[in-house]
């Protein structure tokens, strides 16, 4: 009898997007047993696995954005089993286009233990009274732009409209335009570039990674003069790291260094065999319907892990800087954006968090 | 062996007259045959450009009009919609009613800014869809799905103008019942009696339904139309995983090229034209055009080889048949050239028998009466004369030189004649000098001292005289002989 292996996906958790997938499994499950007959022996195999799934630390983390390769090494280390030899089961989530990571675990119906957030945002989760603690870190540099629609310097364009995602809050943007007086009128906009293109906004932040590539792709030029790339320009601080809340993280120390270890394999795993990663990654488009093509996505890859490397030392190191810490805590500070500093003792987890409301601007 | 080749060509007049002639007529036989092609070929580009922009004209129309019946429609029920913006829920049935009347269209929003209606929170959007001739109705937006992010109410919203979308899928809500199809959406800002945007009315088409309508155009057996979003992203394509995820320049990304990409550029501007694109070896004719009203792009690729495949077909023949026709035309020209020239090589090979000397070998007769006959013939009476008058030049010539031979021999026996008789009369000259010179002596003696000279002395002077002349008279004797003995020598 040849051996079923257990699921990746228990019929007992529902996803949204899988419905169709999980019905699909189990209607592939019913026609093996009905082809070999072997019913007791395959219920008691599921139930085993069932068990072994169950038996895993459960760990739901939510990505940043809606599938893409940014979050490649966390896909990899799942579908290469790297979670599951750390002991895990770790299933990954993404937001919805109108909705964020920030709901997805602050909201009682979010229902996940991490998210992945840009350390401003976690500084300013943080200020505003939701301790969180960073549990792993990927990105070392800042990818953020801002691009103009109308051939000019960003930074000449005063009271234009400007075009920010609705996923994370733009923080970068908002300190620039408090310390020129840019007096931006800010658009909020779910995804892609035709708000940009169809010059409903004049400038819109953006990243190199992704936002730029498609620019590219719709043959966009973009002369030196009307980009402006935060990184360049003493704003370099870095972004996406895995969250979790506090009193998350002081449950579950032991599986979050554990986490962390696999995310760790995942990235290298990426890093060293793009291709194959890449190959990893497009599977998990395809199953949430994301339409892209392979050679863009081959390229946002490229840019990801670039920007994953220390610029100073040419490595991946996977950690929080102090001393990128300390910049957005006086940048943030500037901008009235904290009321105190988030210490970076505090994000790694190594020092209790001091909740004071945030007294700054929403959306 | 390009030397010998040359040498060759300079020593055979056959084969330098074959040689001219043949580049004359191969050239000439290009020149017309490459004119012929190329004002072929332009021919066949003008007609299949005009072709292939009817057919582009065709799709344009089709697609307008299609745009325009959604515009219509649209424009219909926006008018109603900003007469009864008092009346939240006439949306829903206004949204339904649009769908009843326009069976082809896919969806409908009727949608308002956050707190619009303020009893009705912040998310106000009537929605109707189709699915399978049945249109459902429903109150769209929630936490979840905010839809004053998305393009199809922002854009309009901001541009404060209608706007058509590029492609999108609109199943992100969770609330989504069904999977959607790829739409596209026409959107009009909705406005209050004090022109202030308050909403968006968005029409949704089906992108499969509205592919069908503009692929449908085929001017030549391979070709396709393509459609082109604001991004570039195909919107129309017949090979279905291009659709919604790639672009025209998606290729290009990594290794750029620019022709492609002037292409592009051109595309995606909203200018007409066409240009030439290399693809897997293969060129394309890519012509385009943009479509009103939206910044799309509309385009037509054909194939080079289906434009050019009946030239090309024409080609390969007619190139084997011309070449076949230029060598049988030099091989017949060589046999003519050949055929005409072989009296002059019978003459060439006779003159240099001639100027061998071999004046026996006859020269070949010619039954023709062209000039190199005539210079046949005369040089054959040339070479007879030339012949008889060399012989008998030849005999006397020999009998010449025996009597040259003898004369020689005999001027050799006379010079020695001569010699001996100059030696002996130099001989018998010294040999007459010295008595003479006794005798002159003693003449001068006696006649100096005549006076002075005994009778004896005298006698002796004399005696010696008579002595030494006595001498010269034996010489004189000898030579006399030896003269007479010549004489009769030479008489003999």
């Amino acid at each position: 009898m040849p051996f079923v292996s257990p699921p990746i996906k228990s019929i007992h958790t529902i996803y949204i997007n899988d419905k169709v997938l999980d019905y699909m499994l189990l209607k592939n499950m019913i026609h093996t047993l009905k082809a070999y007959q072997y019913r007791g022996v395959f219920a008691l195999i599921f139930a085993m696995s069932s068990i072994a799934v169950m038996g895993a630390d459960k760990f739901v983390v939510c990505m940043a954005w809606t599938p893409h390769v940014d979050f490649t090494g966390y896909y990899v280390a799942k579908e290469k089993g790297f979670y599951k030899d750390a002991g895990l089961d770790v299933q990954i989530e993404h937001p919805l286009l109108t909705t964020s990571t920030y709901e997805k675990v602050f909201d009682q119906e979010g229902g996940c233990d991490a998210g992945v957030f840009s350390l401003m945002t976690a500084m300013a989760t943080i200020a505003d009274g939701r301790p969180l603690v960073n549990v792993f870190q990927t990105s070392m540099n800042s990818s953020y732009m801002l691009v103009s629609s109308k051939g000019q310097n960003p930074l000449t364009q005063k009271g234009a409209r400007m075009g920010v995602y609705t996923s994370e809050t733009n923080y970068l943007t908002y300190i620039l335009d408090r310390k020129y007086n840019l007096n931006y009128e800010y658009v909020f906009f779910a995804s892609g570039i035709n708000v940009f293109l169809s010059k409903a906004v004049d400038v819109a932040s953006m990243v190199s990674y992704w936002e730029v590539l498609q620019l590219k792709e719709a043959g966009f030029k973009m002369p030196e003069h009307t980009v402006y790339r935060f990184a360049d320009n003493g704003y370099n601080i870095q972004e996406n790291g895995v969250y979790v809340k506090k009193e998350y993280y002081d449950a579950h120390r032991t599986q979050m260094k554990r986490f962390a270890e696999a995310s760790r394999r995942g990235w290298e795993w990426t890093a060293a065999h793009p291709e194959q990663a890449l190959d990893i990654a497009m599977k998990y488009l395809r199953m949430n319907r994301e339409r892209s093509n392979r050679t863009i996505q081959t390229l946002m890859l490229k840019e990801v892990l670039r920007l994953q490397t220390n610029m100073e030392t040419g490595k991946r190191e996977y950690r929080l800087r102090p001393d990128m810490v300390r910049l957005a805590n006086r940048l943030m500070r500037d901008a009235r954006m904290l009321n105190r500093d988030v210490t970076y003792e505090e994000l790694i987890g190594k020092k209790e968090q001091v909740a004071i409301p945030r007294p700054w601007l929403t959306e | 062996m390009i030397k010998k080749i040359i040498a060759y060509f300079n020593s055979s007049l056959t084969a330098r007259l074959t040689l001219w002639v043949s580049v004359v007529v191969v050239l000439l036989f290009v020149i017309s045959i490459t004119m012929l092609f190329h004002f072929s070929h332009r021919a066949i580009e003008e007609k299949a450009f005009e072709r292939a922009n009817q057919a582009l004209e065709n799709t344009l129309l089709q697609a307008s009009n299609t745009i325009s019946e959604v515009e219509f429609a649209a424009n219909n029920t926006l008018w109603v919609v900003e007469r009864n913006v008092r009346k939240p829920d006439s949306m829903f049935v206004y949204s339904a009613q649009i769908l009843k009347m326009n069976p082809h269209l896919y969806g409908c929003s009727i949608a308002f800014e956050p707190y619009y209606y303020i009893d009705r929170g912040e998310y106000f959007s009537a929605n109707s869809y189709i699915v399978n001739d049945t249109v459902y109705t429903r109150q769209e937006g929630s936490a979840k799905y905010k839809y004053f992010h998305m393009d199809w109410y922002l854009i309009p919203r901001l541009l404060n103008a209608p706007y058509w979308t590029d492609s999108y899928r609109d199943d992100f809500a969770e609330d989504s019942t069904f999977v959607h199809d790829h739409i596209i959406s026409y959107c009009m800002p909705i406005h209050n009696n004090d022109g202030w945007n308050i909403g968006v009315l968005a029409v949704d088409i089906s992108l499969s339904w509205f592919s069908q309508t503009v692929s449908g155009t085929k001017p030549f057996p391979n070709s396709y139309s393509i459609m082109l979003g604001k991004n570039g992203s195909y919107l129309v394509h017949p090979d279905s995983t291009k659709l919604y995820c790639q672009s025209l320049l998606t290729p290009f990304l990594e290794h750029p090229d620019s022709v492609y990409e002037a292409m592009a550029g051109s595309m995606l501007a909203g200018e007409s034209g066409y240009h030439i694109m290399r693809k897997d070896g293969e060129n394309y004719y890519v012509f385009y055009k943009p479509v009103p009203k939206t910044d799309w792009c509309v385009a037509i690729v054909c194939p080079e080889d289906d434009i050019f495949g009946p030239y090309k077909e024409l080609q390969t023949p007619l190139i084997v048949i011309v070449s076949l026709g230029l060598l049988f035309l030099i091989a017949f020209m060589v046999v003519v050239i050949r055929y005409h020239m072989k009296p002059l090589h019978q003459l060439v090979t006779s003159a240099k028998s001639f100027s061998e000397g071999r004046f026996d070998v006859e020269t070949p007769d010619n039954s023709r009466s062209n000039e190199i006959a005539v210079m046949q013939h005369s040089f054959a009476k040339m070479q007879h004369s030339l012949g008889d008058y060399i012989n008998n030049i030849q005999q006397s010539t020999t009998v010449l030189q025996k009597r040259n031979e003898e004369l020689s021999r005999a001027n050799e026996l006379s010079l020695e004649d001569n010699r001996i008789k100059n030696a002996v009369i130099t001989h018998m000259t010294n040999e007459m000098n010295t008595p003479i010179n006794h005798i002159v002596d003693e003449t001068k003696i006696i006649s100096s001292q005549f006076k002075d000279l005994s009778e004896e002395e005298m006698r002796q002077h004399v005696d010696c005289m008579l002595k030494n002349s006595d001498e010269v008279t034996k010489i004189l004797d000898l030579i006399l002989e030896a003269s007479n003995t010549q004489k009769n020598t030479d008489d003999v």
